[in-house]
């Protein structure tokens, strides 16, 4: 301790931080290049990001659709045994269901020959059927539609619906046949998609009675997480008699597949969005370095002028922070308005919000380092004259 | 305000150097009072602007303890030193060091913004003293294509914003012809007469000669 204590008292400054705020908001005006630089990371981070994101998420949208297609939103609920037959009025009760979509009811199979005006009789199999999502046609419906296989539907009771691809087949488009044994009338063609396309391969004779007995149900619900909800309430809608008797098959494989698709385009997006923001935080602080040295006599003076350390860390951390902001913004918006151009889609706004929010955090990250080595970068150094 | 001429600026044993086998300061000592005006000389090499910028807090010495009114500059960190240089010292440079993206009357209230001090404040001060050191260009223009004289007078304006009570000048006369020279002298040696401590590191052995001493390295 000195003896002599001299009467000067320095008190310490305000350093007020608006003041701060308006310089960096300087900073960032008069460094052209460099924020001009990290605008156009800005911009182009989150234009890639949610694009090649957005464009991902709607290919596993449509290979999903495709899985779905193949049955991943159904439930088969089978007779395990002859005798046990499940009511047809099950049909109904399983569709009262919330998340289901429709529900198919087969019978039994049975062997008919399909008698033609011109030529040889035709074998063919039969399915009984209910609630069936159809397309109809034929002379009753000429213009197609959707329909349910049902009494009192489209099919009238005692008729029956070939495939439409079957009816071209054996030549009975414009002009319609004969099933027999039975006499039953063919008046019109169907189309069956997705899951029950394979019931094309039979002639359907809709279900008029509610006394039909079902050794096959097909339930498809909205959306894979109702499978397990629907599947598990389906025991108590089949009757005392056949709830023991039945087996209920969930597609666990194609639910499987889609969880894999999923993670795999989860894990693909994830790795292509941390590739992007690392590239884009590699080369923001090349280039916040670089601007940081060739302003180094700037910094020297800022010291001299009584700058602090931390000043000046925040002098280039706010200043990487106004451009960025800048550019993340217009970036964002373009990103998500080309997506919804693209695949005529607009993801959650909160997504391309999360990925402007990272972007911005990125570039600013990025500009930390080059901000404390340019503040406690020696000043005598770079403002002496030699 | 100064209330009395005991040391603004007390060194002692100050050691320094840009390599530790080859110290330019090797315990160096000397105290500047409020009031007084002294010149630093030496031949190139010697460290004179090396000691002006550890009076000047901008560095801190190895060794020694380094007083600046009541504090010991050489035992505390950035932050503190950084609150001396703000409230308490002005520099002026030899070669001005302004920002040529700043208009010349923010070039002379920068200071205010790491101070915290009201900009509207300083402003007053600001064109006060560039009309007393006869600046004669637009205080809105850029500080670029301007005299050596305009950019040292800018400069001096700077270094006197708030009237700080140590002055802290590297060869301020060394590019200026002799109108300004006389000019930047003259101001140093008013705000000397005012109660600040004025150092300045020179070649000029003249000039040396008219202040109150001198501190001469070898």
């Amino acid at each position: 301790m000195r003896s002599d204590v001299s009467t000067l008292v320095i008190g310490a400054p305000r350093r007020s931080w608006p003041a701060l705020v308006a310089e960096s908001a300087r900073v960032a005006v008069t460094a052209r290049v460099v924020s001009g630089l990290v605008a156009v990371l800005a911009l182009v981070v989150p234009i890639a990001v949610v694009g090649v994101t957005g464009l991902n998420i709607e290919a596993q949208g449509a290979i999903l659709r495709q899985i779905d297609a193949i049955g991943a939103r159904t439930i088969t609920i089978v007779s395990a045994s002859v005798g046990a037959a499940i009511p047809a009025a099950a049909v109904e009760r399983i569709a009262q269901l919330d998340g289901v979509s429709w529900v198919v009811g087969l019978g039994n199979v049975f062997d008919v020959r399909l008698r033609a005006p011109v030529g040889e009789p035709t074998p063919v199999r039969a399915y009984r059927a209910v609630g069936a999502p159809v397309i109809f046609g034929g002379a009753s419906y000429p213009d197609g539609g959707q329909g349910l296989l049902a009494a009192g539907g489209p099919g009238d009771a005692g008729r029956a619906y070939l495939s439409a691809e079957s009816a071209r087949r054996v030549g009975l488009a414009g002009s319609y046949g004969i099933l027999d044994p039975g006499g039953l009338p063919v008046v019109g063609w169907f189309r069956a998609q997705g899951p029950l396309s394979a019931l094309e391969a039979f002639v359907l004779v809709p279900g008029t009675d509610d006394a039909l007995a079902l050794e096959r149900i097909i339930v498809a619900v909205d959306d894979v997480g109702w499978v397990d909800p629907v599947a598990d309430n389906i025991p108590a809608l089949v009757g005392s008699a056949a709830a023991n008797a039945i087996t209920i098959e969930r597609s666990s494989v194609l639910l499987q597949a889609r969880e894999a698709v999923k993670d795999e385009v989860a894990r693909r997006d994830r790795t292509l969005v941390l590739a992007i923001l690392a590239v884009a935080m590699a080369l923001a602080g090349v280039v916040i370095f670089a601007g940081t040295v060739g302003a180094r006599r700037d910094f020297g003076r800022r010291r001299a002028l009584g700058a602090t350390q931390g000043q000046l860390t925040v002098l280039v951390v706010l200043g990487t922070l106004w451009p960025a902001l800048g550019g993340t913004a217009v970036g964002t918006i373009l990103g998500w308005g080309y997506v919804g151009t693209r695949v005529g889609y607009l993801p959650d706004w909160r997504f391309p919000l999360a990925v402007g929010i990272l972007t911005v955090l990125v570039l600013v990250a990025a500009s930390a380092l080059p901000a404390a080595v340019a503040a406690t970068r020696d000043p005598l150094r770079v403002i002496r004259v030699p | 305000m100064i209330a009395n001429v005991r040391p603004l600026i007390e060194a002692a044993a100050i050691t320094f150097g840009y390599s530790r086998e080859q110290p330019v300061l090797n315990g160096w000592s000397g105290s500047v009072a409020g009031g007084e005006i002294v010149a630093i000389v030496g031949p190139s090499g010697s460290g004179k602007s090396t000691l002006l910028y550890i009076l000047g807090t901008l560095v801190r010495p190895w060794s020694g303890t380094l007083w600046i009114g009541d504090h010991d500059v050489a035992r505390v960190g950035d932050r503190g030193r950084s609150d001396v240089r703000s409230a308490a010292i002005g520099f002026v440079f030899q070669d001005a060091l302004l920002d040529p993206r700043r208009s010349v009357f923010d070039n002379v209230v920068e200071g205010a913004v790491y101070r915290g001090d009201s900009r509207a404040e300083a402003g007053v001060q600001a064109r006060a003293l560039l009309e007393r050191f006869g600046v004669d260009v637009e205080s809105s223009r850029r500080a670029t294509d301007l005299s050596g004289g305009q950019a040292q007078r800018i400069a001096l304006a700077r270094a006197l914003l708030d009237s700080p009570p140590i002055v802290l000048a590297d060869e301020p006369t060394g590019n200026l012809d002799h109108i300004n020279a006389k000019l930047v002298e003259t101001a140093l040696f008013e705000h000397a007469r005012s109660g600040a401590a004025i150092v300045m590191a020179t070649h000029d052995e003249v000039l040396a000669a008219r202040c109150d001493r001198t501190f001469r390295l070898s």
